[in-house]
């Protein structure tokens, strides 16, 4: 983290030149899946049930030798009638030096030494509802009652969803964050946020079972007869203290195919939270493999808007076997976007 | 690394371990995002550690039998600039062979898989090979079978520049295989400053062999080291700083000062499943001399913590020479089932769901660092004597430290 400890005898001048230099260097700065940060943000979370049951089990670690504190928030983005829930559950957790911990969002994690969740319990973390789907939010800050943000980047953070990982996207802190409680992703408090992502992408269908080899005769036995893609986005700005829903528009644009030739696909709004089907037309190639680039604007003005996001490619067997992957996607160089983070 | 002498090279490290209990717990100041490794930034060399195919092919040796659940790997690679690139890759094979070098004898993990009185020896080897990618273009193959030809070798792209795409993709030397992808940007051979790469790899399997009635894929982003600064000249791609005796050809952000790995202990119920977790490490430094038998030329000691959600710790350690894939319980346990009730990384022992477990590479030598890399792929079952019915890969955290550690990459002479 950048401080300015030690200069304060600098001149003036001096100042201004370091101050140039920070401003520069935090401009460039993004998000991070390897470091530990301030912010974490887990963007999918389900817990559905029903004939094809999915929970998600969340993994925080304090990557410090100090006690560290977070201020957590499930957002449900679930849709009922067509209309985003937007519904938030707020909750606190302390780490020791190191610590992990684990829970499933359906099950949470009460105080109780005495249940199965052993370990020091960080704090009561409350379950999600059945049918939840949507996101989860961590920012680091100074007390385990109250307090304002903490900068000392300590977080790292995993989810599984039903047998399918990605590493929760990190924010780091820049500068040291101030004590009001809105939190400015803007590249001097907090990291800006990527407005436009790379994806790679085995096409949908049978085309993209075809490069695993099952048809070529020598492969994996019955293999892998279908693929799907889809993409989970949650837009950069969270209001937790009004609760006003934020939004993003996803458009995909080029979307390039093995032998280069050109696509592109629609604008897709996503209010707080929303799992794109990645199946339009522009997404129908005729080779095996593609690329696309996924950019978010502001519904509003049509300015880059910062949105975080995770990959998810589902596999089905010839005998009907099926297995999901999440990945987490590269950030386009030099495409960022701020972002805010209102507290209650 | 595990083999059948682990005993003697654990004892080699456990002096060492007392010190990791004191440099891995303190974090130095961290570097900013952008100056390290990243699995989420398009970059100029791209490492992917685990590679593993082992499918119905007659040429697999052993072959699959009832039970075993079929492998492959899809590589994907993409250019995302707007002008070509060259980029070389190198495959290495990290099998062992029952009796000694590739083509001795078949693919083994210990002495157990070989006959009695054969031993199962180590034998690295790499191949390369050379891609040019058109612009914006992606290029995906599967380890089994590579790519005879790139996509627009005919005629040119039909979406694109015209021109004939050279390269081909080479199937992996052997079945099974275990081991890993190297691939940078090179002009004319010579590494370059082109932060455009970017590659995923989806491990896929289906089986058990004779039922197939489940497929399992686990997908995960390559390493990607950015370019820094062109080098002087030589022969290495430094990683961070130069290692002793070392000199450049080009300079690359820094392997992490020591890698932290958040995991599900083996066994542990995790919702409706019992976890069991594989890890790869594989050295940042290496050497690469295509078609040769290669010595181990870096022995990179991973001193290792275990901290579980008491807020206790554990130390273990092990030695890693090259791409070096084992089940979380095998580090600190003979290979196998025998021992993994007692393992630091079983839940057994440490009695919670999950943990931290930090890794720090130490020695390498003159000429290479210690820096690692890592990967951890999870396995899913409904119970602990069921076969798995899900995978998932996931990214190793890292911390890098203020002062980077320096590691080296040798590509081989040329022709």
């Amino acid at each position: 983290m950048i401080t300015f400890a030690g200069r304060r005898t600098a001149s003036v001048v001096t100042l201004s030149v370091a101050l140039a230099c920070l401003a520069a260097t935090a401009s460039a700065q993004s998000f991070t899946v390897e470091e530990p940060s301030s912010i974490l943000i887990f963007p999918k979370v389900v817990n559905e049930d029903g004939d094809n049951p999915r929970d998600t089990c969340i993994q925080i670690t304090n990557n410090s030798n100090m006690m560290a504190h977070a201020y957590c928030f499930y957002t449900d983005g679930q849709s009922l009638n067509g209309v985003r829930r937007w519904s938030v559950t707020d909750f606190r957790i302390s780490l020791t030096r190191q610590q992990t911990t684990t829970w499933c969002a359906s099950e949470g994690r009460p105080v109780d030494p005495s249940d199965d969740s052993t370990g020091l319990d960080p704090g009561a973390v409350p379950p999600v509802i059945p049918g939840f789907t949507g996101s989860l939010v961590c920012i680091e800050v100074d007390s385990p009652f109250g307090g304002g943000p903490s900068g000392a980047n300590d977080f790292t953070g995993r989810a599984d969803v039903a047998g399918a990982d990605y590493n929760a996207i990190g924010i780091p802190a820049i500068d040291n964050p101030n004590a009001d409680n809105i939190l400015d992703l803007d590249g001097v408090e907090y990291a800006q946020c990527p407005s436009a992502y790379h994806l790679n992408f085995a096409v949908n269908g049978p085309a993209g079972a075809v490069a695993l080899g099952p048809m070529a005769g020598v492969g994996l036995g019955e293999g892998v007869a279908t693929v799907s893609n889809s993409m989970t986005v949650v837009p950069c700005n969270f209001d937790f203290g009004n609760l006003i829903p934020a939004r993003v528009s996803i458009g995909f644009d080029p979307i390039v195919d093995e032998t280069e030739v050109v696509g592109s696909e629609g604008i897709s709004d996503v209010v707080c939270w929303d799992n794109l089907q990645l199946e339009g037309t522009g997404f129908n190639l005729l080779t095996s493999f593609g690329t696309a680039q996924a950019n978010g604007t502001d519904p509003a003005t049509g300015s880059p808007a910062g949105f975080v996001a995770v990959a998810n490619v589902l596999r089905v067997g010839a005998s009907g076997g099926m297995d999901l992957a999440t990945t987490n996607l590269h950030a386009v160089s030099d495409s960022l976007a701020n972002g805010q983070i209102i507290l209650p | 690394m595990v083999t059948g002498s682990k005993g003697l090279k654990f004892s080699a490290v456990v002096g060492a371990v007392a010190l990791a209990s004191v440099t891995l717990g303190v974090v130095g100041a961290a570097a900013q995002p952008g100056e390290a490794t990243s699995t989420t930034r398009t970059a100029s060399y791209l490492h992917f550690p685990k590679v593993v195919v082992w499918t119905t092919s007659p040429s697999a040796n052993p072959a699959l039998a009832p039970g075993d659940y079929a492998q492959d790997t899809v590589i994907q690679l993409t250019n995302t600039s707007n002008e070509r690139v060259d980029v070389n890759c190198y495959y290495v094979n990290a099998n062992r062979h029952c009796g000694g070098p590739p083509g001795s004898g078949p693919v083994c993990r210990t002495d157990a898989d070989c006959l009695p009185g054969v031993q199962c020896l180590p034998g690295w080897q790499s191949a390369d090979f050379q891609v040019d990618l058109a612009p914006q273009q992606p290029v995906g193959w599967t380890a089994s079978t590579g790519l005879s030809r790139l996509p627009c070798f005919d005629a040119g792209c039909p979406g694109g520049i015209p021109d004939q795409q050279f390269g081909l993709v080479p199937a992996v030397a052997e079945q099974p295989f275990i081991g890993e992808l190297r691939c940078f940007a090179v002009e004319n051979d010579v590494p370059i400053d082109a932060d455009v790469l970017k590659g995923e790899a989806t491990i896929v399997e289906s089986g058990p062999f004779g039922s197939a009635d489940q497929v399992l894929s686990a997908s995960y982003n390559a390493i990607g080291f950015q370019a820094t600064s062109d080098g002087g000249g030589g022969d290495a791609l430094c990683l961070g700083g130069t290692p002793a005796g070392a000199t450049c050809a080009a300079n690359y952000t820094p392997c992490a000062a020591n890698l932290s790995v958040q995991h599900f202990f083996d066994g542990a119920t995790v919702g409706d499943s019992v976890v069991s977790t594989e890890l790869t490490l594989s050295p940042c430094s290496t050497e690469l001399e295509t078609g040769a038998l290669l010595a181990p030329s870096n022995r990179v000691v991973a001193l290792i913590l275990v901290y579980n959600e008491f807020e206790q710790r554990f130390s273990t350690g092990t030695v890693v020479a090259c791409s070096e894939n084992t089940r979380l319980v095998d580090i600190d346990t003979p290979e196998g089932p025998a021992g993994d009730d007692f393992s630091l990384f079983s839940v057994g022992t440490q009695g919670t769901l999950g943990g931290q477990t930090r890794i720090k590479g130490t020695g390498g030598g003159d000429l290479f660092g210690p820096g690692l890399v890592a990967v951890a792929h999870q396995y899913f079952a409904p119970d602990s004597d069921s076969d798995p019915t899900s995978s998932a890969a996931y990214q190793v955290n890292g911390n890098f430290a203020a002062e980077p550690i320096a590691d080296a990459l040798y590509p081989p002479a040329g022709p």
